[in-house]
């Protein structure tokens, strides 16, 4: 995607986005005398995003910007983080901090090594001490529950 | 007060929470891709079950070794650690260069103590004294100077006038999901009671500031391996003469100077009150041909004033709770938690805290200059943890400051949340900075506005007539003109635009 398509993009996002507050904000009516309603801001900040967004917009389309150096992006490592940080999320309520947390990391750490320094059983015994570490930590020292889940010491 | 201040933070529990902080500081400031923002972020969940003043103690610790412990990577590696150091890299890199790098860390580490001994010394003095002054304030003030901050901070956040008001525009409609303030009415849930009580600070923050860095680490996961050239060092002492020392208190004074200034205006931060000493500096020296070649004044220079930004920023924050930037948001978050509400009551109210956080700046000085310094060797060590241990690591702590906020699985759906919002702020390069600011501003703007036009029957003058209010509101005004117009000419030139952020 070059700069100015990600400029056009971005601003009609917000352009969206400020239409939206306003139409929600729209139903939202004065209940006490004398004060302008929990209304009248998000419509203030609507019209806002709204006139920046339409001027974000004219300057993305007339802009001559020059593209900068090719980005070398790897989008596969970027979304495989996202799916695992969301899996981690859903397993951290199921299967509990410690077993969840081992998973996470060990898959996390596995996602962002490369070849040269991929070495798997060093993971593995990462992920376990640093669950366990964070856990007895959180649980012994701080006293703030952590999910226990199927295991938990 | 002052000597149950002195009592509270003196305790074995809050001194070591105190060099406990600065030490993960000084490593989350040293390491690139951590950064002072994140240390911070990471233990505010965890301060919330402290007593306040050892909670808000290893918060201060956190900070000042976050900004402190930039340098070490600026200097060894030549990449700030923290987003403060880049002006250290322009004279620290060349030093290391020819050999020096003992010189450049110890030096470093010196003026960095000093810069934060004087701007708390400038915070002690004068936040009573504007505390006073903010007490004669009214809704109509806190409107016109919620106003001046955030249009300050979106222009000055990022390189596009725009984006950065977007982006605080769009913090300000986050914040207002959620209860309303005055009439309580609940907005923009959407029928799912989760968002009853809005998002939370610490969950948008963790989310922006931490998440964001992890998930754009596997964006760019074929260069995370890649080894850094570090340079090796050896250091005695400071590594200064007194006779040099001597030759460098004015740019020390002026230095410091800048950075108490910048701390104190909203939104500007440390990494461009570096940059403005080093160049003030530069100005004023008599060899200004030198810079850049390997000499101590430019990290003196730059060092010093990244930390008197610590001080500075602390005043406003105090006095009428007002963050300047990132990690005096996160601070606001820690006083209100605990009960402690920044304003110009705050001395009255809350006077025993307000001096602990003196006390424990003083402390957490003095914590660095020792352990920056005398843990050296191992803090350099730590920079050759790899990344891709390190972020997942990192990442766990995020999930769990998140959960143990509230113990609400959905505050760590937000932080993913908001994690990929500021990795699209990111790719789009809409400064993140002002959407924080504008989070906290945001409700203190309505609540203050509504408030004001209540008592004046609806009349919008009242902002217009009152000194206070009109100075305010007539600066962000001339600013916004004055950073419109320069975009304006840029935009003419045709240079691309960047955004820049704020660690």
């Amino acid at each position: 995607m070059t700069d100015r398509v990600k400029n056009i993009v971005c601003a009609v996002s917000f352009l969206v986005f400020g239409v939206f507050v306003y139409y929600q904000a729209s139903f939202i009516k004065p209940i006490m005398g004398r004060d302008l309603g929990s209304g009248f801001m998000p419509q203030v900040i609507a019209v806002a995003i709204i006139a920046l967004a339409i001027l974000a917009l004219v300057l993305a389309v007339q802009s001559k910007v020059k593209d900068s150096a090719k980005e070398d992006n790897d989008m596969k490592g970027g979304l495989l983080t996202i799916l695992c940080i969301a899996a981690y999320v859903i397993l951290y309520d199921n299967l509990g901090f410690l077993v969840s947390t081992f998973l996470y990391l060990f898959f996390q750490i596995l996602i962002l090594s490369n070849d040269k320094n991929r070495k798997i059983p060093l993971f593995a015994v990462i992920a376990l001490a640093t669950s366990v570490i964070v856990y007895a930590t959180f649980v012994y020292a701080i006293g703030m529950p952590l999910p226990e889940g199927i295991l938990s010491f | 007060m002052i000597m149950d201040a002195v009592v509270a933070v003196f305790n074995p529990v809050c001194l070591g929470l105190i060099v406990a902080g600065v030490i993960i500081g000084i490593i989350f400031g040293s390491i690139p891709g951590l950064s002072a923002t994140m240390a911070v972020v990471l233990f505010l969940p965890m301060s919330f079950g402290m007593e306040p003043i050892n909670g808000i103690s290893l918060l201060v610790g956190l900070y000042m070794g976050g900004i402190s412990g930039g340098l070490i990577s600026a200097i060894l590696l030549k990449i700030p650690g923290t987003p403060s150091s880049i002006a250290t890299v322009f004279d620290g890199g060349p030093m290391a260069d020819h050999g020096e790098a003992g010189k450049a860390l110890g030096v470093g580490i010196l003026y960095s103590g000093i810069g934060s001994l004087i701007s708390i010394f400038a915070l002690i003095f004068i936040s009573p004294a504007l505390a006073a002054i903010t007490l004669k304030f009214t809704p109509v003030e806190y409107f016109a100077i919620a106003f001046f901050s955030l249009t300050i901070i979106a222009s000055l956040s990022g390189n596009s006038l725009v984006k950065g008001l977007l982006s605080g525009l769009f913090g300000i409609a986050i914040s207002m999901v959620g209860l309303a303030p005055i009439d309580g009415l609940t907005r923009f849930t959407f029928g799912e009671f989760q968002l009853m009580s809005g998002f939370d600070i610490v969950v948008l923050l963790i989310g922006v500031f931490a998440v964001t860095d992890i998930i754009m680490a596997g964006f760019d996961r074929k260069h995370l391996g890649d080894a850094y050239k570090k340079t090796s060092y050896s250091l005695k002492g400071f590594g200064i003469t007194w006779e040099e020392f001597k030759g460098q208190i004015g740019n020390m004074i002026r230095s410091s100077l800048i950075g108490i200034g910048i701390g104190i205006l909203p939104g500007i931060g440390g990494s461009t009150a570096g940059l403005l000493s080093y160049t003030a500096t530069k100005n004023a020296s008599k060899y200004p041909e030198k810079f850049g070649t390997g000499i101590i004044d430019g990290v003196i220079a730059s060092e010093t004033s990244n930390n008197a930004v610590i001080g500075g920023s602390l005043i406003p924050l105090i006095t009428m709770g007002i963050p300047g930037n990132t990690v005096t948001a996160v601070f606001l978050g820690g006083l209100t938690i605990h009960g402690i509400n920044p304003g110009p009551l705050i001395f009255e109210k809350s006077g025993v805290y307000v001096y602990g956080i003196f006390i424990a700046l003083i402390v957490s000085t003095i914590a660095m200059l020792v352990f920056e310094r005398g843990a050296l060797r191992i803090f350099v060590k730590l920079l050759d943890i790899p990344k891709h241990i390190l972020l997942p690591v990192v990442m766990v702590c995020c999930v769990v400051g998140a959960y143990s906020s509230n113990s609400r699985i959905f505050d760590v759906w937000s932080v993913l949340g908001f994690g990929i919002l500021g990795v699209l702020f990111k790719t789009a390069k809409v400064p993140s900075t002002p959407l924080i600011i504008g989070f906290i501003l945001g409700k203190m703007a309505e609540e203050n506005l509504r408030r004001a036009l209540q008592a004046s029957n609806g009349d919008i003058s009242v902002f217009f007539t009152r000194p206070i209010s009109l100075v305010f509101i007539a600066v962000a005004v001339v600013f916004l003109f004055i950073t419109i117009k320069n975009n304006y000419k840029r935009h003419k030139a045709g240079l691309a635009e960047e955004a820049e952020e704020e660690g």
